[in-house]
């Protein structure tokens, strides 16, 4: 049996640079950053001031039934980008095709909002009960379970957290999924929010945190800054898109990951390059045949040389000849999101024939020393485009995409 | 804050309390331990160094700027730093953040 082809008809992203994909890709086009002082909480507690957060809205707007606005907002920021995507590829689930469909969310920190709210008034303000829904809202799957009852999807459904490389994961294992043959339709993804003091302050510890924004493969780059939101992208047959007339925005064309076990926040140059090469396997494609690589560049002195010698390893001369960006200049890192969010920037890129920039960039560092798309996109349609995810822990995951 | 009914500590106090708390997380014996010991010598990687550092702004109640945190590669750099944070003096820096540490990738 030859392998099936699997292609992206729909995506959904919520995101600071707005509620849906058209904002999105209108901020990624023009480089323009979403990036801004924090809100929600006190900078002076936290010890760093930006983030990315969702532009501020009313929930009754954009989540009329009253359960919804209950939901974490974790939950919220996967449910949103979920109905997107399904009304973007135009997508209808019967009970058929919801037994023979799969959700798989990449969520790393999980309801860290209801934790908080909870915690506090535990230790703070000396209350003794907790809201009985505290469990089912913190846990990391509800939001795949939120998003299985929305669709009545009854296949497989879970979740994954694998720090920043969890959403890369969710999508990789959803491909597969669907290449084999195990199941005709996914939402796959991944959706994080998580500002709030507990949560910030444990980033502020590990000193990654830029103290202004983030300028990835820059000289001046001092660290990264963290967003919110959830991608998620419907992923089937070409057969099937085809058979129903779907609009086909790029094919899902390889995974590959790998471990570094090396360090638990030191990557290698190693474990990313042959995540990269085990990619470019998977989907049969050369080297030479990819254009565009959407980077893991968190702006992190140790990422972005790193990544970089990564990216050389694998690619050779032809390094020279593609382009990198980090569009987490723009929307921020939103752990394990980031890989949904730059997974539909890069799948747009493919479709739109336009590759995203580096927002924020001043002046390479010389050991960052490829064509970073400096502050401007480019219009060129590449014929191939990766998406790197490389988590702490060492965990990296990387997807390959061809134009359809 | 810091107590101010009590003198600074003096450059020897901070490196003992810099040695004991080394000797502790990493289990090396306080007498290896010189000022001019370099962390990669010591086997003190950039996450150890990040965990050193918050173990000595617990007990001296100082904050160290992330910069200047950055930058500390030696036991010298942490006690001349505690001293100027003690003593409420600025912590210069040099003008390019120079060859990453590093804590993570993130």
């Amino acid at each position: 049996m030859t392998e099936r082809s699997v292609v992206v008809t729909g995506v959904g992203v919520v995101s600071a640079l707005g509620l849906d994909h058209g904002a999105f890709w209108s901020a990624l086009r023009e480089g323009r950053s979403g990036i801004a002082e924090l809100r929600g909480v006190d900078p002076e507690q936290v010890g760093f001031r930006y983030g990315a957060q969702l532009p501020e809205f009313v929930p009754a707007e954009i989540l009329p039934d009253k359960e919804d606005q209950t939901l974490d907002r974790c939950v919220q920021v996967g449910l949103l980008p979920a109905r997107e995507a399904v009304a973007d590829a135009g997508l209808t689930f019967d009970a058929e095709l919801g037994a023979r469909a799969a959700v798989v969310t990449g969520c790393a920190v999980g309801g860290k909002l209801t934790e908080d709210g909870e915690f506090r008034k535990l230790y703070a303000e000396n209350k003794k009960r907790f809201h009985p829904l505290t469990v089912p809202r913190v846990m990391g799957n509800a939001g795949a379970s939120r998003i299985s009852l929305e669709f009545g999807i009854t296949g497989p459904v879970f979740n994954l957290s694998t720090a920043c490389s969890s959403a890369n994961h969710a999508i990789g294992h959803a491909f597969w999924l669907v290449r084999s043959g195990a199941v005709d339709v996914a939402l796959a993804g991944g959706h994080e929010a998580f500002f709030c003091l507990g949560h910030l302050k444990a980033w502020d510890a590990l000193r990654v945190v830029a103290p202004d924004t983030i300028r990835p493969f820059c000289r001046d780059r001092s660290g990264m800054i963290l967003g919110e939101g959830g991608a998620m992208l419907v992923l089937e047959t070409r057969e099937a898109a085809q058979r129903r007339g779907a609009r086909i925005y790029a094919e899902l064309a390889g995974f590959g990951m790998t471990s570094d076990a090396h360090h638990l926040t030191m990557p290698s140059v190693d474990g990313p390059a042959r995540a990269i090469a085990a990619a470019l396997h998977d989907a049969r494609l050369e080297p030479e045949q990819v254009g565009y690589i959407n980077a893991h560049g968190t702006g992190t002195p140790a990422n972005d040389p790193n990544e970089t010698k990564a990216i050389r390893a694998v690619f050779g001369a032809h390094a020279d000849r593609l382009a990198v960006s980090s569009t987490k200049s723009m929307h921020g890192h939103a752990l394990g999101a980031a890989g949904a969010l730059e997974g539909v920037a890069t799948v747009l890129a493919l479709h739109h024939g336009v590759l995203p920039p580096t927002a924020n960039f001043t002046e390479a560092d010389p050991e960052c020393d490829l064509d970073y798309l400096p502050n401007r996109a480019r219009a060129q349609q590449v014929e191939a485009a990766l998406s790197n995810s490389f988590a702490f822990g060492g965990l990296n995951a990387v997807l390959a995409f061809r134009r359809a | 804050m810091t107590d101010h009914t009590k003198p600074d500590p003096t450059e020897q106090e901070l490196f003992e309390k810099v040695a004991a708390a080394l000797g502790e997380a990493k289990g090396i014996d306080p007498a290896e331990i010189t000022l001019d010991s370099k962390f990669e010598q010591l086997g003190v990687d950039s996450l150890d160094a990040m965990e050193l550092l918050f173990e000595l702004e617990e007990q001296l109640d100082v904050d160290i700027p992330d910069a200047a945190a950055r930058q500390m590669r030696t036991v010298r750099d942490v006690v001349v730093g505690l001293g100027k944070l003690i003593r409420g003096e600025p912590i210069e820096l040099p003008e390019s953040p120079g060859e990453p540490p590093a804590a993570a990738q993130a």
